[in-house]
């Protein structure tokens, strides 16, 4: 093809230094300063006008603006003077390609000046469909270093480098990146404020000092504060913390880097309060805090719902087992003949209303065992305890029932230490047992036997029944599933006892599951991790009263020392005031449900675990994280460890350092404050 | 006239009777009824009975708060309570049972025919 722009001054025979020529580039890299000068506007018009100005200024047939991924280039923008077949829009794959030389060399630039004649071009597919005669270009990167793409030219003759053409395609390169990137950080602000302005939480940027830089309008919302209000304010006097602001979980944060997380309230504008959780999360420039995002949701509903749910619960509870009470027991003494014999079909319809009631007392205690169990309401009460006393007892609570069917009970379990509820698994067994014994035949065996594997105890209760089919053996596992529909009326059970077993188990770490042969009888395992010999010899004594009558203020004092922890029940006890007595971290936890003190002390140097794990345990309870705390050390503390008792009802206190009888005052000063707390 | 007196508190009149039927009729105890906190104190104070059975959730005065009065009192202290709960959660119960002059805490609803045994059984603790 001939080239029917090439005027004689153009010819390449006239090249490195025609004056008109020199002019043309300089011409080009002047206009291309204005608009790097001037800044990224309209990015279509700016390519446009680039790849316009470089063809010019090159004399060149087509430019053209490609972007690069791992196997494609995509020509997005192309000015062609001369008709040549390069197309907008038409996807490359890298390979043997102009660019893909260009870029695999990492060269700032590439010029071709005669690509027929050269040894590699010359060959490519590219240079005959395309018909190039010659090739200049430029990568394309991001300010990070990341590719972008290319901006290239190409020419149907052989022509000249000309003098100044790579510093030209670079710095329209330069233009053409500035734009990109403009266009980008738009889209990312864009996308950014859209996802600020539609989140459902509350968020706010603070600064250094704790002023706000930034709120959403969900938090606007929340509060009724608008943005233009609150700008440079400081959060603290924006929001005045109803509990002080000395370790708020704002300053918390900013002070320690710590990210904070907290269930506050926080006061509306018009200053109705309403309930929040709230997480604020410290911006950290090396090592140096520089502002806080704090995300904040309203959890007014939420508290409702649960406080609904519990009232529930303790109503239905209450309300049901009343009347249940009256007629269990009414109907127990009558069916007893107690008050008098009954003629004979009197007496089965009153042995069928009693065995009844008690089926409907055991579905209201089932129901709310399991909703307990599994909203964590009810926490486990886990001690060191040895397993064989559960299986032996478990078993003989089942024997009278096993003799009434006529089934015989076989067990054989080794004795080891267990971390775990006695009672609960106490209340796996003997579920399992009984379901067992039900459905064994007359002359059956119902076996427990338990094993010891790789630090896990496998409990193992099989029967000689008519098995589960292979499709319900994890079905039984749901609420009110039963094998057969009939099963639950002719076996009287409530339909979750395998649910609540299988909770209790999973809450213990463990599993629970059937295997069943059908017509052979069933097998339902369940594993219990076995507990380090560590804190067995404390399972005796989980809490002891060491002042008090178990009236009024309860403490609970967490020592290792006995003759400590008699003293400091010498400065508490009284008339007004128990002081129990934990020694470990297990007792400290197990105590803390048992006793619900009002306030604990706590050595942080306890022998076994450390203080800081029981308030880390403490914490992480629904029940006991604002139970205020007293830590007491006789050593000074690390900053970081300083740092993780900054909690606003946490305070310590150096041993050696302060009298007793102001101790005593900062125990009952820590108590006095606790959220919630009616006069004792 | 050997039989021991036990005063039961409980403010649904239908489980003061079967409660009081049971211990009468099965376990042979003496009752008298209260039907409210206060009127048990007051019961209390004034025929001296061998022990109390008292229900938690009563709507003037609720168990522990009853305990408390009688501990206070120097004439009804050395009375042994037993408490009589609908709640079932261990941790509750056993803070009850932590409660001085408590001997011990029954569940509602309760079997008629061992309701007196398990009270001779918290007595003899």
């Amino acid at each position: 093809m001939q080239n029917v722009n090439t005027s004689a001054q153009d010819s390449p025979a006239a090249f490195p230094s025609h004056p008109v020529q020199a002019e043309d580039v300089q011409q080009g890299l002047g206009r291309l300063a204005g608009l790097a000068y001037q800044g990224p506007s309209q990015e279509d018009d700016l390519t446009e006008a680039i790849l316009h100005l470089v063809a010019e200024s090159l004399r060149v047939g087509l430019t053209f603006l490609s972007t690069v991924d791992t196997e494609t280039q995509y020509i997005t923008a192309v000015y062609d003077r001369l008709g040549m077949k390069l197309q907008e829009g038409t996807a490359v794959p890298l390979g043997d390609t102009y660019c893909t030389r260009m870029l695999s060399s990492a060269a700032r630039s590439m010029v071709i000046e005669d690509a027929r004649a050269h040894p590699y071009f010359g060959a490519l597919a590219a240079t005959h469909d395309l018909g190039i005669g010659a090739y200049s270009g430029v990568p394309l990167y991001y300010s990070d270093g990341r590719l972008y793409g290319t901006l290239c030219t190409l020419h149907p003759e052989a022509r000249q480098e000309r003098e100044g053409e790579t510093a030209l395609l670079a710095l329209a390169g330069r233009v053409v990146m500035q734009a990109v990137e403009a266009r980008e950080v738009a889209n990312l602000r864009r996308q950014h404020q859209l996802i600020l302005d539609h989140a459902g939480e509350g968020i706010c940027g603070l600064d250094a000092g704790g002023r706000i830089t930034f709120i959403n309008p969900a938090l606007e919302q929340m509060t009724g504060h608008e943005s233009s209000g609150v700008l440079g304010r400081p959060w603290l006097d924006v929001f005045p913390p109803a509990a002080g602001r000395a370790g708020h979980p704002v300053a918390e944060a900013l002070r320690s880097g710590l990210t904070v997380r907290a269930t506050d309230t926080l006061p509306r504008r018009d200053g109705s309060v309403f309930p929040v959780e709230l997480t604020c999360s410290p911006m950290l420039t090396s090592d140096t805090v520089t502002g806080a995002v704090i995300t904040l949701q309203d959890i007014t509903e939420r508290e409702a719902v649960e406080r609904a749910k519990d009232e529930f619960v303790s109503v239905v509870s209450h309300e049901l087992r009343t009347p249940l009470t009256s007629i269990r027991g009414s109907l127990g003494l009558v069916a007893a003949g107690v008050l008098g014999p009954l003629p004979d079909d009197a007496q089965e319809m009153v042995n069928i209303a009693v065995s009844n009631t008690d089926r409907l007392v055991r579905l209201v205690n089932d129901i709310l065992d399991i909703e307990r169990i599994e909203s964590g309401r009810t926490a486990m009460e886990r001690t060191h305890t040895m397993s064989g006393p559960i299986v032996t007892g478990a078993v003989d609570v089942m024997r009278a029932m096993a003799q009434g069917a006529g089934v015989s009970l076989q067990v054989e379990a080794p004795d080891v230490l267990l971390y775990a509820d006695a009672d609960r698994i106490t209340q796996v067994l003997t579920n399992l047992l009984s379901n067992a014994i039900k459905f064994s035949p007359p002359g059956g065996t119902v076996q427990v036997c338990g094993t010891l594997r790789d630090g896990v105890l496998y409990v193992q209760v099989s029967d000689q029944g008519r098995g589960i089919p292979a499709n319900k053996l994890e079905a039984i596992f749901e609420r009110f599933e039963q094998v057969d529909t009939s099963d639950s009326r002719e076996k009287g059970g409530s339909g979750l006892g395998l649910p609540i077993a299988r909770s209790i188990v999973e809450h213990h770490g463990g599993r629970l599951w059937a295997t069943s042969e059908e017509g052979k009888g069933s097998v339902f395992t369940f594993t219990l991790p076995v507990a380090d010999t560590y804190g067995a010899t404390d399972s005796d004594s989980p809490v002891t009263r060491l002042a008090g009558d178990g009236t009024g203020l309860r403490i609970l004092v967490v020592e290792d020392d006995p003759d400590l922890s008699k003293v400091l029940a010498g400065v508490f006890g009284g008339d007004n005031v128990s002081v129990y007595q934990a020694r470990t971290v297990e007792e400290a936890v197990a105590a803390s449900q048992t006793v619900s003190p009002d306030a604990l002390i706590l050595d942080l140097g306890l022998g076994e675990g450390n203080g800081f794990e029981v308030i880390d345990r403490l914490h992480h309870h629904p029940d006991y994280q604002h139970m205020p705390i007293v830590v007491y050390t006789a050593r000074e503390l690390s900053p970081p460890e300083g740092a993780r008792l900054k909690w606003e009802q946490i305070r310590v206190v150096t041993k050696g350092r302060v009298a007793l009888d102001d101790f005593e005052r900062i125990v009952l000063d820590l108590i006095a404050r606790k959220p919630g707390q009616e006069g004792a | 006239m050997s039989a021991k007196r036990i005063l039961i508190i409980d403010d649904e009149a239908d489980i003061r009777l079967v409660a009081q039927v049971s211990l009468q009729r099965v376990g042979g105890w003496d009752v008298i009824t209260a039907a409210c906190g206060r009127e048990g104190i007051a019961l209390a104070q004034a025929e001296q009975p061998d022990a109390i059975l008292l229900d938690v959730m009563m709507p003037d005065m609720d168990g522990p708060t009853v305990v408390q009065h009688l501990q206070a009192a120097t004439t009804t202290r050395h009375i042994p309570v037993i408490l009589l709960t609908a709640k079932t959660q261990t941790a509750e119960k056993a803070r009850f049972s932590a409660l001085h002059g408590v001997r011990g805490v029954l569940s509602k609803p309760f079997d008629p025919l061992s309701l007196p045994s398990d009270v001779a059984a918290a007595l003899s603790r």
